[in-house]
């Protein structure tokens, strides 16, 4: 009886240690449906395809392993990546910084104190809206080069119109018009942005002689260059990605299925690389490959731009 | 006593068992039963194909059918892969049957066709050459398309032509005949669209028109080695360039929907158009009042023998690994692919080619003078499909990218893009193949 006698101090720990796993036990159970989740549908996929990346795997056999194989037909033997890539850098070096000026411009007008303020808001807003696959029909008959409204304008003015979305010189910037044409979503963020940039800095200012331009420079700017940061993240997360217009744009004025970014390869975005190799010829270890080549690619921009965020990114409190 | 009584009682069951199992092995007892069949068709398509399921309820009444349609072969493969896969399908796309056939996705259908003695001569070569691969049945064709040249016979009369082309040489004075441009140069009607990625205008008709082979015997891509490509490439971009390309472009990009009333061809924007046997229900449908005329498309000047075939595409059916009722299963795809009033229901509904000899000779079938060519272009020894290869139809995109590029003149050494060209598709085979044992 001696030998089993527990001291207080050991009972007390006892019971510590029991409330403890209790509460984590508690915690463990509510966060249970977001981790069976996580390892579910993320954790899992991504090694699944980390390891197709190394395989040959056409979705019917079982998968072959081939090591470094499908990384080394992307770099040497395979122009329809490089041109993907391409393309993708296009809009992200181009169209992606327009989309951004854009959205602040715009979302800079909104803040001025005229009438019907609210309305124009909503105006700028409303496509965002709009599904991105009727965006993309509407925009490729607004642009078509004979039968199209803008080209129609164009003519009027004496202006012979491009062929949009029909010449690959034209097509990325009939793309980014789009894009512009869609910019609400980081206008309405800029527009909060710019309404909580505080009055006293640029009233200061003012005293100080800035004008309007220096203190939207030196003021406005770096007030809202954490949104500006984050906007620029995002976008380049999705720029990265872009395939539904581009898709369907090249699809529609094509007129065939599943064309390899028409016209002449101009629109073959990286991600629509990757999921004609998935989907259309089912190689799926080629098409992991890619997935993870982009998973990197864009993990190195965004860590660039956070390591650049040390220079331009003002938060309060830092310099 | 009893051993006798035994004996005979063992033998009656076996006789039924066998009996049962030769004639009726499903469902032998009969008991009702419903089968799912997948395919890519769509809208009223859908529906005039799944018309079919009542002749086949009629036929075997405890075998219901549940259709559904717009299913494209990806969603077929992740259905395999998730063990959901429907009892039967139909897929468009035959490129992708040496996968299915060899990965054991969709059923080996030998031993059925072994037992039953189903006599697959009843079926075109090139219908066979597409639903099977290296040996292994595991589809069948279910009605087939064909490709020809569209003619308006108005125009072509009034331009003084009354017989279809026969060579490219006549089509191409045939086609610069029956161009009209507006007063500021840009085209207002076009004799015949040579773009490449234009509705049906892709590689295949005239690859077809040259005899062109896309591989040797080793399964290498001959495009740079066999002159017949280049002269094919060369021929269309001659006719691109008389229309000017920008313009061409624009009269192109003005074109409406091709399967809407709108087409090209039927509200007379061009005078000829290369295309599939099925527009001949679309212009009955949309356009009955126009006045035309079908024909092989031409064979390439010195290559008469092509004259009269044509690419073929066709419709497969068959029966996906974890299907829940094959044997039911069996009787359907069967009945799709070889019931002569079936197959004849379906292409008088869809107005596809009827895939069987004794479909094709049936009285029932409609009579037509436009459809009748593409049943010579069906059957003719010379007309193709693209050869099968691990890598499905990736070897056709990459053509016809590089074709884009070339009809806009971004080509400038043709004998080198060619050899790019073949050095691309070998890439491509070879990274299909990594890893396979030697």
């Amino acid at each position: 009886m001696a030998a089993t006698a527990i001291s207080p101090a050991a009972a007390r720990a006892r019971r510590r240690r029991r409330r403890r796993t209790r509460t984590y036990g508690l915690a463990f159970l509510f966060l249970s449906p977001w981790i069976v989740g996580f390892l579910l549908f993320l954790v899992y996929p991504m090694v699944a395809s980390l390891y197709f990346s190394f395989t040959h795997y056409d979705l019917l056999n079982s998968p072959r392993w081939i090591g470094l194989a499908n990384y080394k037909y992307m770099l040497e033997n395979d122009p329809f990546f490089w041109q993907a890539v391409r393309n993708t850098a296009w809009m992200i070096v181009i169209g992606l910084p327009l989309r951004l000026f854009w959205a602040l411009m715009t979302a800079t007008l909104l803040t001025m104190k005229v009438s019907g303020q609210r309305y124009y808001r909503t105006l700028y807003y409303l496509p965002t809206m709009v599904p991105p696959v009727a965006a993309a029909l509407a925009f490729t008959y607004l642009l078509n080069p004979d039968l199209g409204p803008v080209n129609g304008v164009l003519a009027h003015l004496g202006i012979p119109g491009p062929l949009w979305f029909f010449d690959p010189s034209w097509s990325k910037p009939a793309l980014v018009l789009l894009s512009l044409w869609g910019a609400g979503d980081a206008m309405i963020i800029y527009l909060a942005g710019l309404l909580d940039v505080p009055q006293t800095q640029i009233e200061a200012a003012k005293i100080d002689g800035a004008n309007a331009v220096r203190r939207y420079w030196h003021v406005t700017l770096p007030s809202i260059s954490p949104v500006i940061f984050f906007t620029l993240v995002t976008g380049l997360i999705w720029t990265f990605q872009t395939f539904t217009e581009a898709y369907v744009a090249g699809n529609t004025t094509s007129g065939q299925k599943d064309t390899l970014g028409e016209p002449q390869g101009s629109l073959l975005f990286y991600a629509i690389w990757l999921y004609q190799q998935g989907f259309r010829y089912f190689n799926m270890g080629y098409a992991s490959a890619l997935a993870w080549v982009l998973f990197g690619a864009t993990m190195l921009c965004t860590l660039v731009l956070i390591k650049s965020s040390e220079r331009w990114v003002h938060v309060e409190g830092n310099q | 006593m009893r051993r006798p009584l035994l004996a005979a009682l063992a033998c009656a069951i076996t006789f039924s068992a066998l009996a049962t199992g030769a004639a009726t092995a499903p469902a032998a007892d009969h008991k009702p039963v419903t089968i799912t069949f997948w395919s890519a068709y769509t809208t009223r398509e859908l529906h005039d194909y799944q018309l079919a399921f009542v002749g086949f309820h009629k036929k075997y009444p405890w075998i219901t059918v549940k259709g559904t349609g717009n299913i494209q072969d990806d969603k077929i493969t992740a259905a395999i892969n998730g063990g959901n896969a429907p009892d039967a399908l139909l897929s468009f796309s035959p490129n992708n049957t040496g996968k299915f056939c060899s990965s054991g996705a969709w059923q080996n259908l030998n031993d059925r066709i072994a037992k039953e003695k189903f006599n697959l001569t009843q079926f075109p070569k090139v219908a066979l050459s597409y639903s099977g691969y290296k040996g292994v049945q595991c589809s069948l064709p279910a009605l087939a398309d064909a490709y020809g040249i569209y003619m308006n016979t108005a125009m072509l009369k009034a331009a003084g032509f009354t017989s279809p082309p026969k060579t490219l040489s006549e089509l191409t004075t045939m086609a610069k005949k029956l161009t009209v441009r507006n007063p500021d140069g840009s085209l207002k009607r076009v004799g015949l669209n040579p773009l490449f990625g234009h509705y049906e205008t892709i590689s295949d008709g005239l690859r077809q028109a040259y005899g062109a082979p896309w591989f040797d015997a080793k399964g290498q891509p001959v495009l740079s080695k066999d002159p017949r490509w280049a002269a094919m490439l060369k021929w269309q971009k001659a006719l691109v360039d008389w229309y000017g390309y920008d313009k061409l472009r624009k009269f192109t990009a003005a074109s409406a929907d091709e399967f809407g009333a709108s087409n090209d061809f039927e509200i007379g924007r061009v005078a000829m158009q290369y295309d599939g046997e099925w527009r001949t229900a679309f212009i009955k449908n949309e356009h009955p009042e126009l006045k035309y005329t079908t024909a092989p498309f031409p064979a390439a000047d010195g290559q008469a023998a092509q004259y009269g075939s044509g690419p073929i595409a066709g419709d497969i059916v068959a029966i996906p690994k974890g299907s829940k009722h094959p044997d039911e299963a069996w009787l359907l795809i069967k009945y799709l692919a070889s019931d002569t009033d079936a197959v004849v229901g379906l292409s008088n509904r869809l107005r596809n080619l009827p895939t069987t000899k004794a479909a094709n000779s049936s009285p029932k079938l409609d009579k037509d003078p436009n459809f009748a060519p593409f049943f010579k272009i069906f059957t003719n020894t010379k007309s193709e499909f693209n050869p099968l290869t691990p890598i499905g139809q990736q070897y056709g995109d990459t053509f016809q990218a590089f074709a884009t590029k070339w009809q806009a003149g971004k080509v400038s050494d043709l004998t080198k893009g060619l050899q790019g060209l073949d050095k691309q598709i070998s890439d491509e085979l070879k990274q299909a193949s990594a890893g396979n044992a030697p």
